[in-house]
């Protein structure tokens, strides 16, 4: 029995690891792409007219 | 937490009238962090793996319990993340106290997923079923829906200061049920037969259990962060958007 | 005397809303007939098996009285919605919690209303058994409609002013309403059947303290919410 809880055990730390690292990238691309987008909102503000 | 205020990004004092500027540059996550956090989740998990001894009809089963207890606590945690800002935003309206809040909100319903998942796959060898009725597995269940039920109130409402009232009332009020709904589903299951699962741990895995936790607790500081990051950004732009707008009238 | 004052106002909303409902007689009589007819549905799809119906029976009524529940608790604030009233209610000079509270009464005359039929409906469809002390039966439903509408108003004012009302007072409602039907449906089952083990105490005393929490919590999370 303890043979086939391997997998079991294996699987538990897959879906962690899965997990962990999938939301990991989903957060640096949404920052990534939100970092820009305000950037390109900061640049609009300069060359606006602000005198 | 140290806001680094990123000087590149702001535009010289002279060209611009302070007083209609977007919110300040929202902080920067250090990367350190992230990495940081995620070698002490290999290490702890490494550690907690060779370490742990073998234990009776199970075999190295209990291993799961690693990840999916620190999961299950970084759930609790970033629901109580909620709750103190939610009602900290009620009572001094900052809105990078909602922001906060929400942010705290989208990674405990990920490691609330997480759990679930986690517990699953644990019961199935140890039950012999994929689910089971068992207070803690369906009082964690009742929580995700809750977090989900805060994600699409956010999701649902436009104008920003009611999403981030309604969200902080919301929230705070989700969280207040959370002992209540554990409680009562513990009642539910136990008043006919006792607990499925052994409460009392062995001291040989307790060190593996906080390392591991730290380790995870590192990861969602980070997560939490990131994401404020990504929603201090987004709020930012809609900032400069509403400006323009009301600017070109 | 300022809470004479506030008491007016409470009755004077739920005055208006009585009035509004008896006059549009549509609004009772459909979600009335939605919970019979969710009754219906689910004898019919756990049954025809006698002792499986009666088993199912307090979890039927239940079940009814939440899913037409949350009709009534949308509909509560669709009607000032819908003619543009909420604003001026808001002018009004007076404090929020009255409306809150105005709100809440309606409900409850609404919502007990609908559990004495329902529950009549359930009683002869599922073969429920009256018990000796079927009284207490009397209290756990007064109080589980309690705990269903504070909170179904509560959400409901938010709810009923979003984009996706029809989905999202159910998503929000329903997860926090799982002690009030763990509680109300264990506590039923307990008293139908002799609870040998008295502990339809406890869960009373556990649905008790729940509407009090909640009760408090959303009165002053109310202030927050209702604002245009």
């Amino acid at each position: 029995m303890p043979a086939s809880n391997l997998s079991f055990i294996v699987a538990a730390y897959s879906v962690t690891w899965v997990v962990l690292l999938g939301y990991l990238f989903r957060l640096v691309r949404k920052s990534a792409r939100a970092r820009a987008e305000y950037e390109r909102a900061v640049q609009k503000r300069i060359g606006g007219t602000q005198l | 937490m140290s806001l680094k205020h990123d000087s590149k990004l702001m535009p010289p004092s002279s060209l611009t009238d302070n007083s209609r500027d977007p919110l300040p540059a929202p902080p920067r996550t250090s990367i350190w962090l992230g990495i940081v956090s995620f070698a002490a989740v290999i290490a702890a998990q490494t550690y907690a793996i060779l370490t742990s001894p073998a234990e009776g009809d199970m075999g190295h089963l209990q291993k799961i319990m690693y990840v999916h207890v620190p999961a299950a606590w970084m759930t609790f945690l970033s629901f109580f993340v909620v709750l103190v800002f939610s009602m900290l935003y009620l009572w001094r309206r900052r809105e990078n106290d909602d922001l906060l809040a929400a942010s705290a909100a989208e990674v405990g319903a990920t490691f609330n997923g997480l759990t679930l998942l986690l517990g699953m796959i644990w019961g199935r060898p140890a039950w012999g079923v994929w689910w089971v009725w068992d207070a803690r597995l369906t009082s964690t269940l009742v929580l995700f829906l809750i977090f989900v039920g805060y994600l699409s109130l956010r999701a649902f409402v436009d104008d920003a200061q009611q999403r981030a009232r309604w969200s902080a009332a919301v929230g705070a009020i989700g969280a207040l049920n959370v002992p209540i709904v554990y409680m009562s589903v513990k009642w539910w299951r136990t008043l006919h037969q006792p607990q499925s699962s052994p409460e009392t741990l062995d001291p040989a895995y307790t060190m593996g259990l906080r390392l591991n936790a730290i380790a995870l607790l590192l990861v969602m500081i980070y997560f939490i962060r990131k994401r404020y990051e990504i929603a201090r950004l987004e709020r930012a732009v809609e900032h400069a958007a509403e400006a323009a707008a009301m600017g070109a009238r | 005397m300022a809470w004479r004052d506030d008491w007016r106002r409470v009755r004077a909303i739920v005055r208006k809303d009585v009035t509004t409902e008896l006059r549009a007689k549509a609004g009772f009589n459909s979600v009335a007939s939605l919970g019979v007819t969710i009754l219906i549905l689910l004898g019919l799809a756990l049954g025809p098996d006698a002792e499986a119906l009666r088993n199912a029976a307090v979890g039927a009524v239940w079940l009814a009285m939440l899913f037409s529940g949350v009709l009534a608790f949308n509909r509560s604030f669709q009607v000032e919605l819908e003619g543009g009233a909420l604003e001026p209610l808001l002018l009004y000079p007076g404090p929020r919690w009255t409306i809150f509270a105005g709100k809440l009464l309606g409900n409850m005359m609404f919502l007990t209303l609908m559990v004495v039929i329902v529950a009549a409906v359930g009683i002869v469809l599922f073969g429920v058994r009256i018990p000796d002390d079927w009284p207490k039966l009397l209290g756990v439903f007064a109080l589980g409609i309690i705990g269903m509408v504070v909170l179904g108003t509560f959400y409901a004012s938010m709810a009923s002013r979003s984009r996706a009302r029809e989905v999202l007072l159910p998503l929000l409602l329903f997860p926090m309403l799982v002690p009030v039907l763990l509680a109300a449906t264990t506590a039923s089952k307990a008293i139908l059947g002799a609870d040998l083990m008295h502990e339809a105490g406890a869960w009373i005393k556990l649905l008790a303290a729940y509407d009090l929490v909640f009760l408090i919590a959303t009165f002053i999370a109310f202030e927050h919410v209702i604002e245009a």
